[in-house]
């Protein structure tokens, strides 16, 4: 029997509609299991970040030993079940040049564009997440997604550059409403229609379309070049637009649960882990249905204010204030919640390895990015700054090794995570940082 | 006389062997790569700043670490009931506070804020008129620096190379804050390093003679800013050999020197202007020594140099420098420092700069470290000057301003306001941080402020009538600490 390859099964959960689509059958995939038969189409590789804030124990996170089989650091035991399919970055360092090092800032901002910046808050260019988009996100319905897991909408550290970031959602409500509420349609469902609203909205930007070659010819360099940026902004809504009236592929198992209820989304560390692997879910859900390709995640905001209940100081005032135990050689409060940190990383990767897609899973055929603001936050330094790439972006990663940077620039880690990511992009960063130099052994 | 002949050839090479080889211009030139308080730690490499070793008998000052130490300080003040003590401590409801630990953190900073003798006096712009906390001194009789008056007899240190008389009280008074002590680990101590070798600023250092790099008896040294950022490797260490200008700013000086053996020392002169330690913008500028002096000793391969610059320096400059890095309380709450402590300890240890009028010494015996890495330093082919951006000017003119009315308040004993844009006294930060917090009324009610927030939030003075009567003259007894005791 011939089966529509967007087949879905119908009932219900926990007394809501929940859609499932079929399983991504063989009978879809080329011999490899990696692209779709019919029409030759690979899997679409996704890509992820996850932000949190104030770095890490040195003595604690980085493995002594580089390359592959390197020891599980304390630190990084609760990432072990990722291990082989994640690469750790230690010894990276943020060049802010004829910058200052502005706290809790210039790391974040470096790591996420290549680039030192040059005012507080604000980033010197396009974050990494949206380049990325601006190639793999054409013919989804969102060119990006971001969520917050400590409830503020301004923890989202993706830009088109300048001072204003995209808002993340700040509750697993809003974005489930998002990403499955109003304007969601199934991509499976026998009913998948365009939507009229947007058809509407499409002719009257065509309409515009037409009368751009006469009103530029008028028009002198400057003001010619602004409405060149203006119509770079229209194509790309006219794209958006175009997505929306196609039927997208559901290449993943999955199923669409129903709304999460209204549940506190605060600093408080027993909410942040409610959160964050909700919110991971459904960003899974979202990626593996594409609706979106980039996810961005940050449990936090630089220099994180999560606390443990009963703490009075929490995490980022704890890095200032406890000393440094001399019998331990590090400050053991501020080290406990470095290993929060990388408990709510692995409960993002969970979500995504835990979708089969293909011939592996979700993870398999994303690139999660994840790194922090600061190295030793208690001085805000930001040489030997945190950064991790989990995931195999659908082969093209290698994976399982320790990468000892010595001093790199972070640049280096951005511009090999394009480059897996299929970008064709020969040099990334800027000033000391502009590197053309990958790390080309972990790329297939 | 091929024996004659012998003896003068060898006659001749001695002469030439025990000469200068070539008396020829030379210039050597440095870039410091660490610059901080000479404030020598007395514990083993790897042991906290907080442990007791041999400078501090009791382990570094251990201001507001905690709830104990927090209800010590505010049971100074008579004026201040135990409900609002038990308030402040743990205020009410924070727990439905977005932002608990700012809330707790700001609540403590403007508690701390107001200790004076009594309500509506803001303690870390007039200090004078709070109660002495205690701090605790430097025990050790070692200490790096200077015998600056000459006299073996004074100071009441000797150097690890055996000098007595070491002039160095800043150390004494200051020397167990736990920010300051132990470089490896020393909060502000890793972090003004950090920052200026991430670019807050560049002190190059240019010694030039005519006779030999080693040993010369009439050379010079420079020291002073560059407008060029330290240029580090790729293993993030100053890079040797890169170029940097000197800027001759008021933070310039230029000193005679002699060397020998490949150290430095320079006369000693009356005002010696170098560029101070700090890892804010606003803490840059003029740290002026009185009775000046630098020894470098250089390696003798010339790839490094080490030593000290230091003289007397007015205490009061170093105590807001420090204090107003960003708000005292700030300082206090987040590195343990009390700057009332801080006060009463350098007003006890002044030695120098005596005020002819009053016979306070105005001045304390201090010296920075210097630890710098070869460079070629060089004068600018056109008129350079130090970077700042314009935020920093705005951040400076607010610090100028704070630090005056401290001074303003410690010289004339006249109680001051805090300026108003400054920050100081956690003004409005706190009001802003615990707008959710369910006890909110009670703070803002009980607490002094320097100001208050309008209804959209703007910040207006406070009315003449709220304010405290002008003159304060507290001359009670102060809690002298000496030796171990706090």
């Amino acid at each position: 029997m011939a089966l529509p390859r967007r087949t879905i099964l119908r009932g219900m959960f926990q007394g809501a509609t929940a859609v499932m689509a079929v399983p991504f059958l063989d009978c879809f995939l080329d011999g490899k299991g990696q692209a779709l038969a019919a029409t030759g189409q690979r899997i679409p590789t996704r890509f992820s970040t996850f932000f949190y804030g104030l770095g890490l124990t040195t003595s604690l996170w980085v493995p002594k030993k580089a390359g592959l089989d390197y020891e599980t650091t304390v630190q990084l035991k609760p990432l072990e079940p990722f291990k082989k399919k994640m690469n750790v970055f230690s010894g990276m360092r943020v060049m802010v040049d004829d910058n200052p090092n502005f706290q809790h800032w210039s790391g974040n901002a470096a790591i996420a564009t290549g680039i030192a910046p040059t005012k507080v808050s604000q980033f010197d260019s396009k974050t990494i997440d949206q380049t990325i988009a601006d190639t793999i996100s054409r013919g989804t319905r969102f060119k990006s997604v971001a969520a917050a897991a400590s409830g503020d909408p301004k923890h989202c550290y993706s830009s088109l550059g300048g001072a204003n970031t995209l808002p993340a959602e700040p509750s697993p409500l809003s974005l489930y409403t998002r990403l499955f509420g109003p304007g969601f349609q199934d991509p499976s469902s026998g009913a998948w229609k365009p939507d009229p609203q947007v058809m509407l909205q499409q002719s009257v930007l065509s309409a515009v379309t037409d009368e751009r070659k006469d009103f530029m010819r008028n028009l002198g360099a400057g003001d010619r070049a602004r409405m060149d940026q203006y119509f770079t902004s229209v194509r790309d809504t006219e794209l958006q637009m175009a997505a929306e009236l196609q039927r997208p592929d559901v290449v993943a198992k999955v199923a669409i649960p129903a709304a999460p209820g209204e549940m506190p989304v605060n600093y408080a560390l027993p909410n942040v882990r409610a959160v964050t692997p909700l919110m991971a879910r459904l960003g899974a859900l979202a990626l593996a249905t594409d609706q979106t390709r980039v996810f961005n995640l940050a449990i936090s905001e630089p220099g994180s204010n999560i606390f443990v209940p009963g703490d009075p100081l929490g995490y980022h005032v704890t890095t200032h204030m406890e000393a440094i135990d001399p019998v331990l050689g590090y400050q053991p409060h501020v080290a406990q919640y470095n290993i929060y940190s990388m408990e709510l990383l692995a409960s993002v990767l969970q979500e995504l390895d835990a979708i089969p897609e293909g011939d592996g899973t979700l993870l398999d055929h994303s690139l999660v990015f994840a790194y922090s603001d600061q190295s030793y936050a208690k001085i805000h330094a930001v040489d030997g700054i945190p950064i991790m790439l989990a995931g195999g972006a659908s082969g093209r990663m290698k994976t399982g090794y320790h990468i000892a940077g010595g001093g790199n620039a972070v640049s280096r880690v951005g511009l090999t995570a394009m480059k897996a990511m299929g970008l064709s992009v020969d040099s990334w960063g800027k000033g000391s940082m502009e590197t053309r130099n990958a790390y080309t052994e972990l790329l297939a | 006389m091929r024996l004659r002949y012998c003896l003068l050839a060898s006659t001749i090479v001695a002469c030439a062997l025990a000469q200068p080889a070539v008396s020829a211009p030379w210039t050597r030139g440095f870039v410091v790569r660490d610059y901080g308080f000479a404030f020598r730690y007395g514990g083993r490499p790897g042991v906290a700043e907080t442990a007791p070793a041999a400078d501090c008998a009791r382990g570094s000052a251990t201001h507001f670490n905690d709830e104990a130490e927090m209800r010590t300080a505010l049971s100074r003040q008579p004026w201040r009931s135990s409900r609002e003590i038990e308030a402040i401590i743990a205020p009410p409801g924070i727990e439905k506070a977005r932002l608990p630990t700012y809330v707790r953190f700001y609540v403590w900073g403007r508690a701390v804020s107001y200790r004076g003798w009594r309500k509506g006096i803001e303690t870390y712009v007039n200090p004078f008129a709070a109660h002495d906390p205690g701090q605790p001194q430097v025990v050790s009789r070692i200490s790096d620096g200077f015998d600056l008056d000459g006299n073996p007899k004074t100071g009441g240190f000797t150097s690890a190379e055996g000098v007595r008389g070491i002039d160095n009280a800043l150390y004494r008074a200051w020397g167990c804050d736990a920010p300051f002590r132990n470089p490896a680990s020393g909060t502000l101590d890793l972090r003004e390093n950090t920052q200026m070798q991430e670019g807050l600023y560049t002190v190059v250092i240019r010694i030039s003679g005519n006779q030999d790099p080693r040993n010369d008896s009439d050379a010079t040294v420079e020291i002073g800013y560059s407008p060029d950022k330290i240029v580090r490797d790729a293993r993030a260490n100053v890079a040797p050999d890169y170029s940097y200008r000197i800027v001759k700013s008021e933070q310039y000086t230029r000193l005679k020197a002699k060397i020998r053996n490949g150290v430095v020392e320079t006369e000693q002169v009356d005002r010696l202007h170098v560029p101070r330690i700090g890892w804010f913008p606003d803490q840059m500028g003029d740290a002026d020594f009185h009775k000046g002096r630098l020894s470098l000793t250089i390696a003798a391969d010339g790839r490094a140099a080490s030593g000290f610059v230091g003289g007397y320096r007015k205490w009061l400059d170093l105590l807001a420098e420090n204090t107003f890095a960003q708000t005292g309380a700030e300082q206090g709450i987040r590195d343990h420092e009390d700057a009332v402590g801080l006060y009463y300890a350098l007003k006890r240890n002044a030695d120098g700069m005596t005020d002819p009028k009053t016979g306070h010494n105005t001045g304390i015996s201090m010296a920075y470290r210097i630890a710098a890495v070869p460079a070629h330093v060089v004068d600018p082919a056109k008129p350079a000057q130090v970077r700042r951006l314009p935020a920093d000017e705005e951040r400076n003119k607010g610090f100028e301003t704070v630090k005056a009315a401290m001074i303003r308040a410690v010289t004339t004993r006249t109680v001051q306001d805090v300026p108003l844009g400054t920050g100081e006294g956690q003004f409005p930060a706190m009001e802003k941080t615990i707008a959710d917090l369910p006890s909110r009324d009670f703070f803002l009610k009980t607490f002094d402020a320097p100001g208050r927030l309008d209804d959209q939030g703007n910040v207006v003075p406070l009315a003449p009538d709220a304010k405290p009567d002008r003159q304060v003259n507290i001359n009670g007894p102060a809690t002298v600490a000496s030796g171990n005791a706090r």
